[in-house]
């Protein structure tokens, strides 16, 4: 088995952020009545002409960029032929031979040996525009299926990557890194259940160290980027499978199934994918300015890559922290926001990392539904600097803060939870404990300096777990060195 | 019969049932055209850009906004199976095995 490698390329179907489709003035809001986004142009009808959405262009031109792809000097749309009721045109328009974008890569970071993380160059062969095609529902509808147009004619960008990714955890981080790209240059909504973001995948399986490819199968069907690494992890067994049995693989596409947890092969004729493209004769070429292409790219925001390499040395934080917070554009806003608030970067990203992302998803909420905003945190955070309260209390005061919607301060105070810094009150606590326990007491003094530890426990337990730990060391070695 | 054209799966995959008498007519006017572009292929095109389109045009656009358009009902009272507000189609299930 581990003499075989996996080769895996991946296409991604991205909706872009306009407020029309792409050919045509209907608009693209989602969850409109069936059918009601429609026009002539985008239902198919004779005489309708599509004029392209300048938008979507400059959308597409942006995520290029971003990809450090090359802008071609000629764009023109394609028509690509099928029969399939989704497609009221029986055509798509897409692009065949000069797409928007060529020749860019994407860098990920995978795991070599152990924990080390190592940068990986993801070449894109290229990037297209094309029209998503309608819904069709079929469950529960007698002798037929329904057909709603209002997803025909929305934009979409299809990234196509090279056989870079040679294993599913590759293709799962592939997919991270380019939807945090395409949240960063705000293109996309990219919500998958909305469909807003899409993968197919491909893969071959060939013997380690051979250059050669062996066949190619496409997996369609995976619904989230976990889907898509499960499913690219089953088809390596069973291509490998096919294989030892020295059996031929056959080139087909194969659908993932969820609920089955494999892929089964769509037996489609070999000659269906026949699409006999043409040029769209509806559409003039287009070629974008240099000037354009300047503008747009002076208009880039700071992208993934670049605020981590800012954050590490800006806020000390490790490689994995900073690579957790930057995926996600929110995420790193957020933490940003916090630490603007002037507490300890380490701290924020550990308490967003863990206590704050914990308690979203107990609560099954967005980040952007955080009743706790950034200032928020930052107040129960600058608590915990300032030794108002321990960081175990402050676990409490969390979950109070998303209950009641109220400041770290307020809840504190309330609940009186105040740590106990008021060196004489811990010291007449301190003489009490020492007074009632005198074995650990003398312990410590014959120089059995773990024997402390229980005393603090006492002290800690008197004042209901308010006191500052520190405090109470100091004040009970103190004590106990007098009464030697 | 022509060597050059497959006229059946040309036909299939344009979803066209074709009568004995069509095939043949179309068979020869397909064979007349590719003939036509095989005498075009002899022209030197080396110094000539390639054309996608007959009009001098490029850079048609239309901005991002929003025409409401309002015939959706209407189309789908014209259309042969409807309901609700869907258009109905004989069952078709991509990849169903
Ligand atoms: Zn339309």
């Amino acid at each position: 088995m581990s003499q075989y490698e996996p080769v895996i390329g991946l296409e991604v179907h991205v909706q872009l952020k306009t407020k029309s489709k792409l050919f045509c003035g209907c608009s693209t809001e989602f969850g409109a009545e069936p059918n009601q986004n429609t026009c002539p142009v985008c239902l198919g009808l004779p005489g309708s002409l599509p004029v392209l959405n300048k938008t979507a262009l400059d959308l597409a031109i942006k995520v290029g960029l971003a990809l450090e792809s090359g802008i071609s000097k000629r764009i023109k749309f394609d028509r690509k032929n099928y029969f399939y009721p989704d497609l009221p045109k029986a055509y798509q328009i897409s692009q065949y031979d000069m797409p928007v974008c060529h020749n860019g890569h994407l860098i990920i970071e995978v795991r070599k040996n152990g924990d080390e993380l190592t940068q990986k160059k993801i070449r894109m062969n290229r990037a297209h525009l094309e029209e998503d095609a309608g819904k069709l529902l079929h469950e529960g509808i007698q002798d037929g299926s329904w057909v709603d147009y209002n997803r025909a004619g929305i934009p979409l960008l299809e990234v196509v990557s090279e056989p870079d990714l040679c294993s599913p955890e590759e293709a799962f981080e592939y997919l991270v890194r380019l939807k945090a790209i395409f949240q960063y240059l705000n293109v996309s909504d990219c919500n998958m259940e909305e469909g807003s973001l899409r993968c197919d995948a491909n893969i071959s399986v060939r013997e380690k160290g051979d250059t050669r490819l062996g066949t190619k199968v496409e997996i369609k069907n995976m619904n989230s980027f976990r889907a898509v690494q499960k499913a690219l992890a089953f088809e390596f067994e069973r291509q490998v499978a096919v294989l030892e049995k020295r059996e031929r693989l056959v080139q087909e596409t194969r659908l993932w199934n969820e609920a089955r947890g494999e892929t089964l092969s769509m037996r489609s004729k070999e000659f269906a994918h026949d699409y006999r493209y043409f040029p769209e004769p509806d559409l003039v070429p287009f070629s974008v300015p240099a000037a354009h292409i300047a503008e747009l790219k002076a208009s880039l925001p700071e992208l993934p890559r670049a605020r981590y390499e800012r954050f590490r040395p800006q806020y000390g934080l490790s490689a994995y922290d900073a690579h957790v917070l930057v995926s996600e554009k929110a995420l790193a806003d957020y933490f940003e926001a916090c630490v603007n608030k002037g507490v300890s970067p380490k701290l924020a990203s550990n308490w967003i990392q863990s206590e704050l992302l914990g308690e979203l998803n107990q609560r099954k909420l967005k980040l952007s539904e955080s009743r706790v905003t950034p200032h928020a945190l930052a107040g129960l955070i600058r608590l915990i600097e300032q030794e108002t309260i321990s960081g175990k209390i402050a676990k409490e005061v969390l979950p109070l803060m998303f209950e009641t919607g109220q400041s770290a301060e307020a809840i504190v105070e309330a609940k009186g939870w105040v740590q106990v810094t008021d060196t004489t009150l811990l010291e007449e606590v301190a003489e009490r404990v020492i007074r009632a326990n005198p074995k650990p007491a003398d312990d410590v003094r014959a120089g059995k300096k773990q024997a402390v530890g229980f005393l603090v426990g006492q002290v800690m337990k008197e004042t209901k777990g308010k006191a500052n730990p520190k405090l109470i060391n100091e004040i009970l070695e103190r004590k106990l060195k007098a009464l030697r | 019969m022509s060597d050059k054209v497959n006229i059946d799966q040309i036909a299939e995959l344009a979803r066209l049932n074709l009568k004995p008498e069509e095939r043949l007519a179309l068979s020869k006017d397909l064979d007349e055209i590719l003939a036509y572009v095989d005498q075009l292929q002899e022209l030197n095109t080396d110094q000539v850009e390639p054309t996608s389109h007959p009009l001098a045009l490029e850079n048609v656009f239309r901005q991002d906004s929003v025409a409401k358009c309002d015939v959706g009902d209407r189309v789908l009272e014209h259309a042969p199976k409807r309901e609700e507000k869907y258009f109905k189609v004989p069952k078709v299930i991509e990849g169903q095995s």
